[in-house]
């Protein structure tokens, strides 16, 4: 009898254990595991990811002023020799990869590695331990330091420099917003990058690199109390401090009018027009007008009926290829929309600037029709969803909320704000669009010498 | 065994099946339609994605002067969408879907995709099957493409990076449809008619030849449903003209173009003595000692010690199926620009010469391993794959015994492989720079119009 229980009980048990445990183990969302800490646990033979998210990005160097401080800063801690370790941090794993990248309101140090025999701790110890040590302080050579800055040059004259359309679209977002640091670009210009020290590093550092101001994001298989453990060991002896205030959370003025810009590059072909306007906005409830400005971005950049792109392609045959939409929160109350295309074939840049201007001034709540927003909400809820059992995804949509220096406990409620955005509350913020504000242009064409 | 012990075996035997980690091997299985399609099969039961890849073999760029465009604006004209439908609404309706369709060429390959959630993989599979059965193929939309893809290349002529690397494709590639292809010629666009394009459909999207891999969570037998759907009703068979081959050159000069640039553009390479095999994986092992990341040689020559540029990359390029160059890029402050053109071939010729070491090779294993199975996690990413090895003749279990094969390469084996494929010295190299004093150049042009000069 009891042994007739088992053989009937047991592969029921084991059936049982198969569904029950995609409930527990297949869902990837992350866990906290401490006030600064995140564990996105990962199937076992997997590799191990690390980040690093400084709240800090250049939008908060001295003086309001982005001059390129913050990204110059990572690259030092990233090739600095500092006395506990005899090799740079960017060969620290050489057989994963190390990296980093500044925005404007965040530093971000990457490291994977691969699954090893005895489990990520040695990896994630080293980590650790080397981040604990630089967020006291860094060390780099004036040599080494003096050649980064020629890297970083170089990395400027290759993203920025070398590349016409790149170039201008820098001067124009210094233009439309000149008194705050969101109008500068992250890696600074030429002249400021020659002109960066280590000194200025070293005064970034002191102010924003505190635990308190710091996110440390790992996907990894590991057990959420070994990962806390080996963090809070070397974590220990930091201590919190009060951070400066943040010159970015200033609004910007909005100079109401428009300019216009009309450069020519011999390298050019086909001209190509960029289109800025810098808007103020009511603001309640950040969370919910950010919910508003991802479902009006995804619309802008789609083909569906009303879009830009039925506008200029579909309908009105003025452009070429899928035109670039930004819509970003800038400062507290302020967006900056700004819309790049390229014109079709005997198609006036100018037309198509009027086209884009005509477009952004009728912006209505009409624009955006019931059905359209029920598509779009319905996409970002069922990617959400699928998100949702990857850790991979888990991840980055993590790192990503908390890079925009977003707060963690309304990260899990935002897919429910976008699913309640209402015409009402759409309306708002594409009359602000279309309302009075700062416009800035600018249209790159051939010279005549460089014309088909 | 107590019940109790029984449960706990049976919990922790479900566990591991479960949490079994990306490295077992997926399992090829070789299915066939109602409609007599055959086709792969990967079941990944606990994927979010079904993904459909094809592809046939497709001789029409390399082998018709003049051609070498068709397939490029044949597979883009008909991803312009179905009778009846705007390309628009078709990438909104996909969208809906959460799916993603594509179908584009290479020069000897046309493929394409399919890839949607598994409850969607249905409705995006009629979707692509009206696309490709019945395409609109506008014949002023197919003007349009044309105009725009040639002025897209004149316009990446502009580009100083681009200009260097088809400069260096000229010098690699000699005269034909090989080298109008590589170097995306603009009036390559101008030469294709509706009629190539209706003819080309027949000739390659048929039964004959087509390779199809699917993997993800659907059975083989749903699976075989949306390749009827798709592919059942092609013709069976199409006249392709016979295969030619490219012809590499390895003139190992350096040619200079003077113009004016923020930087100095680099392209050094030469055509590789290997044939694409299983074990291909031993040349790259190689190919990413040499450069790229950190720990790569030219990273720190170029980049560490010289502080002459940002980035390095060294890659395997294909120039066909079967044929690769290699191709050493960087962008470099034009006052440094010689020192890091010395640096790059003093690299080459000291890896050439002495080796992949041991630590750097066991380095790279791990890493490729690591990649390796990356790409194992995801359907889309397994079907590239086994579509790729059953392009290459590879057998099934070629993704499955990777890591085994990587895992027994030794240096010897590396180094003696790599000695016997990489391009000899010198390498050829392209320089765009503002002038070309102090290279020592072969040949200095101001125009790539001038580059014939050069031979």
């Amino acid at each position: 009898m009891r042994r007739g229980f088992e053989l009937l009980f047991a592969p029921r048990a084991f059936l049982i254990t198969l569904l029950l445990l995609p409930c527990f183990g297949a869902t990837a969302a992350e866990q906290r595991v401490g006030e600064h800490l995140f564990l996105v646990r990962d199937k076992p033979g997997t590799s191990t990811h690390f980040q690093m998210i400084v709240g800090a990005g250049c939008n908060d160097e001295i003086g309001g002023e982005c001059r390129g401080v913050a990204h110059y800063l990572e690259h030092l801690m990233l090739v600095g020799r500092n006395p506990e370790h005899k090799e740079i941090a960017l060969r620290f794993f050489s057989d994963g990869s190390s990296n980093g990248w500044t925005s404007q309101r965040a530093t971000v140090y990457v490291h994977s590695m691969p699954t090893r025999e005895n489990g990520p701790r040695a990896d994630l110890e080293k980590l650790f331990g080397f981040y604990a040590a630089r967020l006291k302080d860094f060390a780099v050579s004036d040599a080494d330091a003096e050649r980064e800055r020629n890297v970083v040059r170089q990395e400027h004259d290759w993203r920025v420099a070398s590349r016409p359309f790149v170039r201008l679209a820098r001067r124009l977002d210094r233009l439309l917003v000149p008194d705050h640091p969101s109008g500068q670009w992250v890696i600074g210009t030429a002249k400021d990058i020659d002109g960066l020290t280590l000194d200025q590093a070293r005064a970034f550092h002191r102010a924003w690199y505190v635990i308190n101001n710091v996110d440390f994001v790992i996907m990894a298989d590991i057990e959420p109390a070994a990962l806390k453990e080996i963090a809070d060991r070397a974590l220990a002896g930091l201590e919190r401090r009060a951070l400066p205030p943040r010159a970015s959370a200033k609004q910007p003025t909005i100079f109401d009018g428009r300019i216009d810009i009309l450069e020519q590059d011999a390298t050019i072909q086909r001209p190509g027009v960029y289109f800025k306007k810098l808007v103020r906005v009511e603001e309640d409830d950040v969370y919910a007008i950010g919910a508003v400005r991802m479902l009006i971005t995804n619309f802008l950049a789609s083909r569906l009926p009303g879009s830009l792109y039925e506008a200029l392609v579909d309908k009105g045959k003025v452009a070429v290829g899928s035109p670039s939409i930004t819509l970003a929160r800038v400062a507290p109350k302020s967006l900056t929309l700004t819309i790049g295309a390229a014109a079709s074939p005997d198609v006036s840049p100018e037309t198509l600037l009027a086209a884009i201007a005509d477009y952004v001034n009728h912006l209505a709540s009409s624009s955006l029709s019931a059905d359209v927003l029920g598509r779009l909400k319905t996409r970002y809820s069922e990617g959400q969803s699928a998100a949702d059992g990857d850790p991979r995804l888990v991840y980055s949509r993590l790192v990503g909320w908390l890079a925009n220096r977003s707060r963690y406990e309304q990260l899990a409620g935002f897919p429910q704000r976008v699913d309640a955005v209402s015409p009402e509350q759409l309306a708002p913020v594409l009359k602000a669009l279309a309302g009075p504000g700062r416009t800035v242009t600018g249209t790159l064409t051939p010279t005549k010498d460089s014309r088909p | 065994m107590n019940r109790v012990r029984r449960f706990a075996l049976l919990f922790a035997a479900a566990a591991i099946l479960i949490q079994s980690p990306p490295t077992s091997a997926q399992i090829i299985t070789h299915e066939r339609t109602p409609a007599g399609l055959a086709f792969r099969h990967v079941h990944m039961p606990e994927e979010h994605a079904q993904a459909l890849y094809f592809a046939w073999k497709d001789t029409t760029a390399g082998s018709i002067a003049g051609k070498e465009a068709l397939p490029t604006l044949a597979t883009a004209l008909i991803l312009e969408g179905p009778r009846g439908m705007s390309r628009s609404a078709m990438i909104e309706d996909l969208r809906d879907l959460r799916a993603t369709v594509n179908l584009g060429a290479t020069v000897d390959v046309t493929q394409g995709h399919l890839v949607a959630p598994p409850e969607k993989f249905a409705d995006a599979g009629r979707l692509l099957a009206r696309t490709l059965a019945e395409p609109a193929l506008s014949t002023d939309r197919l003007a349009e493409i044309a105009k725009s893809r040639a002025v897209s290349s004149r316009q990446a002529e502009g580009n100083p990076e681009s200009q260097a690397q088809r400069l260096l494709a000229r010098l690699m590639i000699g005269e034909g449809s090989y080298r109008s292809y590589a170097t995306t010629a603009p009036a390559i666009f101008e030469r294709v008619t509706m009629d190539d394009i209706d003819r080309w459909r027949k000739d390659v999207l048929v039964r004959e030849g087509i390779i199809v891999v699917a993997a993800g969570p659907l059975g083989a037998t749903e699976i075989a449903r949306t390749v009827d759907r798709l592919f059942a009703d092609l013709p069976q068979a199409g006249k392709l003209p016979p295969p030619a081959k490219p012809i590499l050159q390895a003139p190992g000069k350096l040619v200079v173009l003077e113009r004016p640039v923020v930087q100095t553009i680099i392209a050094a390479g030469g055509p590789m003595a290997l044939a694409v095999t299983p074990d291909l994986a031993r040349t790259q092992l190689a190919v990413a000692a040499l450069g790229g990341n950190p720990s790569a040689r030219l990273w720190k020559a170029v980049r560490e010690r010289l502080g002459a540029a940002y980035g390095v990359s060294t890659s395997l390029q294909p120039v066909d199926l079967e044929t690769r160059t290699l191709v050493i890029r960087t962008a470099v402050a034009n006052e440094k620009a010689k020192g890091a053109l010395a640096a790059i071939r003093e690299e080459y010729a000291r890896l050439i010469a002495e080796g992949v070491t041991d630590e750097e090779l066991e380095a790279l294993k791990r890493l490729f391993v690591t990649s390796h199975r990356d790409r194992l996690r995801r359907a889309p990413s397994v079907a590239a794959n086994v579509l790729t090895q059953v392009l290459h003749h590879f057998p099934d279990e070629y993704l499955a015994s990777y890591e085994g094969r990587v895992g027994r390469y030794d240096r010897t084996a590396v180094n003696t492989d790599m000695r016997a494929t990489f391009p000899k010295q010198p390498l050829t190299a392209v320089a765009v720079a503002p002038s070309a004093d102090g290279f020592a150049a072969d040949c200095v042009i101001r125009s790539p119009d001038e580059l014939a000069r050069c031979d």
